[in-house]
């Protein structure tokens, strides 16, 4: 390892990096482009550490092995490409119903189907709403630079342990295969008290038993409100975004995350140029969605534009917050092409006629 | 430029994200200029079996006004990451009235698409040179690099026959990391018993007037291997928004 301070790294490295520097020592997963520099970073860096790296036999299969060893205690972690991360939803929810700490890195990619290998936002909808059966909720970090990639893993650990829930990082593909410097932080690990972990039973307590079978439905009734009185702590605490060139309250906001939002901001400082008063609203949280910074801008904004690299899913969260007092217009382009920064300002243009 | 100072045949290796397609771009189209005139091809030959994307094939346009023949799967096979070798390129290797550059994929994996084609390329004048960048992951030490060496040229079947220094860190480059990163070149090259070649310098700062004096030839680079809305060529996409989108 380099040991100067500042790298320039791909997304898909500095995550791996940056999940090592929070105390990540154990990786399971099952390779697909475009991220397979996630699981080659950890097959390198791991055993330098003292770390596991597993490759499993399916994506299925790695997401049980987040499981036992996240039940354990351990800092664990997998990563994968949309077609994976739905083949791993079923693990994601046993998870979020037995309360295990983990992380869970999608590096999206064009679909449905196989789809293609090019960078998509097309599983907003899958990580937000519906990453496995029943009823759960997991933050999902939407990190929009490589440095906020960095930052993100890092907190994405301690939301994990904090919650004792399994935390998402969602990327596209392009911040996945772009590379940037990157400085990483000095903060010391976070060790979080897990009196819950199963790692054998001494004398003074009882055996610790992980488990999301609940056969009496009061019994899962009760257990489930538990789980949503999380939720709502999260819901309440987590929500974070990012603001850009919304301080003269412009008639026009355009709402994008990740590196969509990076090339809203292209167009928008483009736009500014020629007199156009357009502002950018970034979710960093795309679950819990950034419900209360959001509709302070309502009031002020005539109408709302929201960019996606897909046919629109964030997009419906922002209709939901702002409701039907503002127009929400939408562009955006699926399969894994990336809208531009022409065509984001001729749709503004489109807009303001 | 430095146009003397490759072979005919140059094949580019380094680790992942050293700056081979930035460097084969730059040696491809540099040499259409210095033959201008002349009768002699340039041919580009992007075999990078690893990477889903930011591969020279990106640079297709610009290869193409430059006058420089692309040699890449083509068509939808472009956009996938199989290990296709194209069947003109081992032609293009052997014809001595074409100079080709090979943009080889960032590891023994990579190297060994190259390997695939040694017989080639020992009966032809050639240089295989190592790149250096010293700010990427696993790239920083000599203990590094020199494994890292060993393992693309033992996958390659060839010797390698120079370095190329690229420490930079994209804009925020300072002279203290082309300096930091010609250090642990020049130890490399030595130790390998080749000659540091070139430097790569980030447009900008190639006037500077803190540079090192003792410099070997300077590839001045204008970076493509960058997303579109960057600047550079990558994920470049055909405007098809430019109308209202149907339900927007």
């Amino acid at each position: 390892m380099a040991t100067a301070q500042r790298l320039l790294m791909k997304g898909t490295e500095a995550i791996a990096e940056a999940a090592i520097r929070a105390g990540c020592r154990h990786f399971f997963g099952y390779p697909i482009t475009p991220q397979n520099e996630i699981p080659e970073y950890m097959s390198k860096r791991l055993p330098q550490v003292g770390g596991v790296y597993l490759q499993a036999e399916s994506e299925v299969s790695a997401s049980n092995m987040l499981y036992g060893a996240g039940g354990s205690g351990v800092r664990v972690m997998t990563s994968s490409s949309s077609p994976g991360i739905a083949l791993m939803a079923e693990g994601f929810s046993y998870l979020c119903g037995s309360e295990i700490p983990a992380v869970v890195v999608n590096i999206m990619r064009g679909g449905p189907g196989l789809g293609d290998i090019q960078p998509s936002q097309g599983d907003y909808a899958m990580c937000t709403k519906g990453f496995g059966h029943g009823d759960k909720h997991a933050i999902v970090l939407a990190p929009s630079t490589v440095q906020e990639a960095v930052d993100l893993m890092a907190l994405a650990f301690d939301l994990a342990d904090q919650y004792r829930n399994p935390c998402v990082v969602m990327g596209d593909g392009l911040i996945g295969q772009m590379m940037e410097p990157v400085t990483f932080p000095e903060a010391p690990v976070k060790v979080y008290d897990k009196p819950w972990a199963a790692t054998g039973k001494p004398p003074t307590r009882k055996h610790n038993i992980i488990n999301s079978l609940y056969l009496d439905p009061e019994e899962l009734e009760r257990h489930v409100y538990h789980l949503f009185e999380k939720y709502e702590r999260m819901r309440a605490d987590e929500q974070r975004h990012e603001t850009f060139m919304l301080d003269d309250a412009p008639p026009v906001v355009i709402c994008a995350y990740g590196t969509m939002a990076r090339i809203a901001k292209t167009a928008i400082r483009e736009l500014r140029k020629t007199g156009v008063k357009i502002g950018l609203f970034r979710p960093i949280t795309a679950w819990p969605f950034p419900v209360e910074a959001l509709s302070g801008v309502v009031q002020s904004t005539k109408v709302f534009l929201a960019v996606e690299m897909s046919m629109g899913q964030m997009i419906e969260d922002v209709r939901m917050v702002v409701g039907r007092d503002r127009p929400v217009k939408f562009f955006g382009r699926p399969g894994g092409v990336i809208p531009t920064v022409e065509e984001i300002i001729h749709q503004v243009k489109l807009l303001s006629n | 430029m430095a146009r003397t100072s490759w072979s005919r045949v140059t094949a580019l290796i380094g680790p992942a994200g050293s700056g081979k397609s930035e460097l084969a771009i730059a040696l491809a189209t540099d040499a259409v200029v210095a033959r201008k005139g002349g009768t002699p091809h340039v041919a580009l030959v992007d075999l990078d079996v690893l990477k889903p994307y930011f591969r020279a094939r990106e640079a297709a346009q610009i290869l193409r006004a430059a006058g420089v023949e692309l040699l890449a799967p083509e068509g939808v096979l472009a956009v996938a990451d199989l290990p296709i070798i194209p069947p003109t390129v081992r032609g293009a290797i052997s014809r001595a009235d074409m100079r080709v550059v090979i943009d080889v994929g960032g590891d023994p994996v990579g190297a060994r698409a190259l390997g695939s084609l040694a017989d080639v390329m020992t009966a032809a004048p050639h240089d295989l040179l190592l790149i250096i960048s010293r700010h990427r992951p696993f790239a920083g030490s000599f203990d590094e690099i020199m494994a890292t060496a060993a393992g693309l040229a033992g996958a390659s079947g060839l010797k390698i026959t120079g370095v190329v220094a690229n420490t930079h860190m994209m804009e925020a480059t300072t002279v203290e990391d082309v300096r930091w990163g010609l250090d642990l070149s020049r130890q490399v090259a030595t130790a390998l018993a080749v000659e540091l070649r070139l430097v790569m310098i980030p447009e900008g700062l190639a006037e500077a007037e803190e540079l090192p004096l003792d410099l070997p030839p300077i590839v001045i680079v204008k970076r493509r291997m960058t997303p579109v809305f960057m600047g550079g060529v990558v994920l470049k996409s055909s405007p098809r928004g430019m109308r209202q989108v149907p339900g927007s």
